[in-house]
């Protein structure tokens, strides 16, 4: 029987006529916190990390008569009672025992009407922690439409607290919460909680649940109908791929036409710089460095919102736990869990939004497993070079009926890229990343219609953070590289062409240096000094592999040609060989298979994994595989053309 | 494995707490006052009421109902008693308490007189009135008329209120029904019919 | 009363009743029981997923679904079989 009460630590450490009120809002995942939060802070959350850990922090401001409150948004929870390490990060913050943060002030609990039997296992728990509590009822319209009834007045007189009832969504009964928030230090401390013992504790809810004159909603209609379509063995797995390929689609078809208006417009920035600043430094650094450089990160933006969209739309209206319940036991043969699937999926599109969901991944293992492996799956930026190389130097030949190589070629990439990042998982997850005893469980909560307004907020979060912090990041690193590849200044014999000019001064650049020094290291995959200065461009983003290479090539190439992949093709080295033998080719694809060129994806890990080891980790590793993945490549092709 | 169902509840009056136990293991009526112990309670209890900690511990069938020295805190005691209720109950002790019932004669008298004084302002202070309609087999029926209108929760609350007063003083009562006079069914008392009906079970 | 056995023995569609949760880890058991898999529930097996696991349990007014990994560690007696 748990009847302590840690009153001490309740008391807040300092006056509050000097600082603001922190508040923690605690609930199990799909009781609409998050609705709730969003209603009471707006857009205003900051979302981070807890110090030292992979658990993420979201705090958001409430208006308030006469000042503001701090709401702390805790992770989901069903329990207080920590089995993995990040929960321990909930309980240690609950009870004060975290450096650096200051326990909350008041508590409030937000269950699901729909599920108020076991929502009153969580609530018992936070009384348990002796702070001055509101309990919050959300979807009560869902309830009654479902023929529920709760007694919120008696429930009052039972757990010693106020009840509010609100429907998120509409934001009914917010105004109540808001109204409460004025004097969290006056809500009311419960003076005995609930039994701990699970006998007990069944017992105090079949209780409870009598006297609230609780009548528990019929069972979702509509759910059950979409379940027996949606998870029905064969209906189930034919709609999840018609969910995947629809899901592509949209990312492609409507995010390509924007994607081309802002690489559009920042060329056309650039463009403008080139020609209108008399400073040819000043102005090349603008053009090639600045406005190229974001802008081919600031592309992938429509797609990362879209994606966004799509994922936080199919997250609430409950169908992505659906599809992890259908990936579940084949993520679980390398060690992973359904909900990594999701990530992982939406990898295929950008890595940044797949890294960015793994936060509804419970444990931390998996969860930075599945970061770990996320660039492998092959993101949309890798699809310029590929399409280039495949359609420059693969012959559009059928091998057999309608499969034609250049078709298999491309496949191949998408599957190598997926089958590597299943094998490295598994490794993972047999090594460092082992599971810890955290058991396996998700809810599948009904089919809802969700709220416009937080599949935005969530939307907007995410991408406003990719455009500041990321954005940010890559900035310099644009920058950084523009300088490498044009200092030091050196002045080009006056015989030259423009284009010829600009290679010269690559060649003798640092990055043109750094090209010829690492020659030896490229030299086993076949690799000259051109294409190692356009790796090394291409860290910032892996499609300006492709844009540095038609740079050097029409450079270099005398006749005109019309496209980049006839400048390759026309190129030679020195002794007159092709510089892009099919070796080479082959190597350059399985490299751009593996290795980590995108310093979104960078920022990203080291900002979801609150460390710069993991994202250290990630890229050493993949250039290793890239490596040998190359080496290999070129070895195999050069053994069978026999040169 | 499975325990006695149970929860505790606080009432109107801070100074009183009752625990609902289900299963017919709580039976009454009985009033016990500090300074007297019944074999039938917690031995924690039977201690607590010879030290003065609980002033009164009232028994119904269902419901034990214990008021506290106003001195004293809650949040000190209610722990320590719920706990070694629910280890005496969940070891298969019954609390069977009776004293002797009154009258419903008596009972109508001393109800009426608690209408007509301690709960007057109070029901007044809730914007209605209370009228005594019978009391037969010591259940009580009441009139509640002109709660205040589109207040959903004055009717609930009110009869909770009287209910909690009338029980605590006459534990032999067995259940308090309410009839909704006609004119306060247009003040939204009407739609709480539900929630009236199951107050004692 | 039926004899006592795994939840993950019970059929598709049948209706079971904790018995007890009883795992190696008294954390993991603590767990399950906050997640309302408590002596005394009435639980549904709903229905298993396509490739035959996790299955989906009906219990406390919602649907949460489990690995066989967690459903072997709960004890229940079949109450109304499919």
């Amino acid at each position: 029987m748990s009847c302590h009460e840690p009153a001490g630590q309740a008391e807040p450490s300092g006056s509050l006529a000097t600082r603001q009120a922190r508040i923690a809002l605690i609930g199990s995942p799909n009781a609409g916190k998050t609705t709730l939060f969003n209603r009471l802070t707006g857009l205003r959350a900051k979302t981070g990390n807890y110090p030292g850990v992979t658990v993420t922090r979201s705090v958001g401001q409430a208006s308030v008569p006469g000042g503001t409150v701090s709401i702390e948004d805790l992770p989901g929870t069903y329990s207080l009672t920590p089995v993995s390490p990040d929960e321990q990060v909930v309980s240690d913050l609950l009870e004060g025992k975290m450096d650096g943060v200051e326990p909350p002030d008041a508590a409030i609990v937000v269950c699901d009407a729909t599920t108020i039997e076991r929502s009153l296992i969580l609530v018992g728990q936070v009384l348990d922690l002796g702070l001055p509590t509101i309990v919050v009822i959300t979807m009560v319209d869902e309830l009654a439409h479902r023929g529920g009834f709760i007694d919120k007045e008696k429930m009052e007189n039972i757990l010693g607290v106020p009840v509010v009832e609100i429907v998120g969504t509409k934001g009914t009964g917010v105004d109540d919460v808001k109204g409460l928030l004025r004097d969290p230090m006056a809500w009311p401390k419960p003076v005995v909680t609930p039994p701990s013992e699970p006998a007990e504790q069944a017992a105090w809810i079949d209780s409870v649940l009598e006297a609230i004159s609780h009548n528990p909603p019929a069972g979702h209609k509509r759910t059950a109908w979409f379940d027996r379509i949606l998870l029905n063995p064969i209906l189930g797995v034919l709609f999840f791929f018609l969910v995947l390929i629809i899901f592509f689609q949209i990312i492609f078809t409507l995010a390509t036409p924007l994607q081309d208006y802002i690489s559009g417009l920042f060329d056309a920035a650039g463009d403008w710089c080139t020609e209108n600043i008399q400073i040819d430094w000043l102005a090349s650094l603008l053009a090639d460095g600045v406005f190229a450089g974001v802008g081919t990160v600031i592309q992938f933006l429509p797609q990362i919102i879209l994606l966004f969209l799509v994922v936080s739309f199919l997250e609430n209206i409950g169908y992505m736990s659906r599809a992890a319940l259908v990936m579940d036991r084949a993520m679980g043969v390398v060690g992973l869990e359904g909900r990594c699937f999701v990530s992982l999926f939406s990898s295929y599109a950008c890595a940044v939004p797949g890294i960015m969901s793994t936060r509804t991944i419970p444990s931390s293992r998996d969860r930075i497993a599945t970061i770990m492996v996320a660039p492998l799956m092959t993101c949309s930026a890798r699809l310029p070079v590929y399409t280039l190389f495949i359609a420059t130097f693969i012959p559009n030949e059928s091998v057999w009926g309608p499969l034609r190589a250049q078709g298999l070629v491309l496949f191949g990439l998408y599957f190598l890229g997926a089958v590597s990042a299943m094998i490295v998982a598994a490794i993972l997850k047999r090594t460092s990343l082992k599971s810890d005893k955290l058991p396996f469980y998700m809810e599948m909560p009904p089919y809802r219609i969700p709220g416009i307004r937080l599949v935005f907020t969530q939307c907007w979060d995410s991408s406003k953070y990719f455009l500041r912090k990321a954005g940010t990041i890559i900035l310099g690193a644009s920058i950084a590289i523009w300088i490498l590849l044009h200092v030091p200044v050196v002045t080009p014999p006056e015989n030259l062409t423009d284009q010829q000019a600009v290679s010269y001064q690559l060649e003798h650049s640092v990055a043109g240096t750094i090209g010829r020094t690492v020659e030896p290291v490229f030299e086993p995959l076949g690799f000259n000094w051109e294409i190692n200065v356009a790796l090394i461009g291409s860290l910032t983003a892996r499609e300006t592999f492709v844009a540095t290479l038609g740079q050097i090539a029409s450079a270099e190439s005398d006749d005109d040609v019309s496209s980049v992949g006839e400048a390759l093709q026309a190129q030679t080295n020195p002794d007159g060989s092709p510089m892009y033998p099919p070796a080479t080719v082959g190597a350059i694809l399985v490299f751009f298979v593996f290795a980590l060129q995108c310093m979104s994806t960078v920022a990203v890990m080291r900002r979801e994994t609150n460390s710069r080891r993991w994202p250290a980790f990630a890229f050493t590793y993949m250039f290793v595989l890239a490596w040998i993945g190359g080496f290999i490549a070129h070895t195999i092709i050069t053994a069978i053309n026999g040169s | 494995m499975t325990a006695i169902p149970m929860h505790a509840e606080q009432t109107a009056d801070p100074a009183v707490m009752r625990w609902v136990v289900r299963g017919d293991v709580v039976t009454g009526p009985g009033v016990i006052n500090s300074g007297q112990e019944d074999a039938a309670l917690p031995p924690e209890w039977n201690s607590a009421l010879t030290a003065g900690e609980i002033e009164q511990v009232i028994v119904t069938d269902g419901e034990l109902r214990v008021r506290i020295p106003e001195q004293r805190q809650w949040r000190d005691i209610a722990g320590n008693l719920q706990g070694s209720l629910s280890k005496h109950l969940n070891e298969g002790h019954v609390i069977a308490v009776k004293t002797d019932a009154r009258s419903d004669e008596e009972l109508a008298t001393a109800v009426q007189n608690l209408l007509d004084g301690p709960l007057a302002s109070y029901v007044a202070s809730h914007g209605g009135k209370i009228t005594l309609d019978s009391v037969v087999d010591s259940v009580v029926t009441v009139r509640l008329i002109g709660a205040c209108k589109g207040c959903a929760s004055a009717g609930a609350t009110l009869k909770q209120g009287i209910e909690d007063q009338l029980r605590e003083n006459y534990p032999e009562i067995k259940q308090v029904r309410s009839i909704d006079d006609k004119d306060s069914k247009t003040s939204g008392l009407a739609e709480n019919g539900r929630k009236l009906l199951p107050f004692i079970s | 009363m039926s004899d006592i056995v795994t939840l993950t023995e019970v059929e598709k569609g049948s209706v079971a009743v904790i018995v007890q949760v009883d795992g190696p880890d008294d954390s993991v058991v603590a767990r399950l029981s906050h997640l309302g898999f408590l002596p005394g529930t009435r639980i549904k097996v709903v229905r298993r997923a396509p490739l035959g696991d996790p299955t989906v349990f009906e219990l406390r007014g919602n649907q949460m679904s489990l690995r066989k990994r967690e459903s072997s560690t709960i004890k229940v007696t079949v109450e109304e079989v499919a």
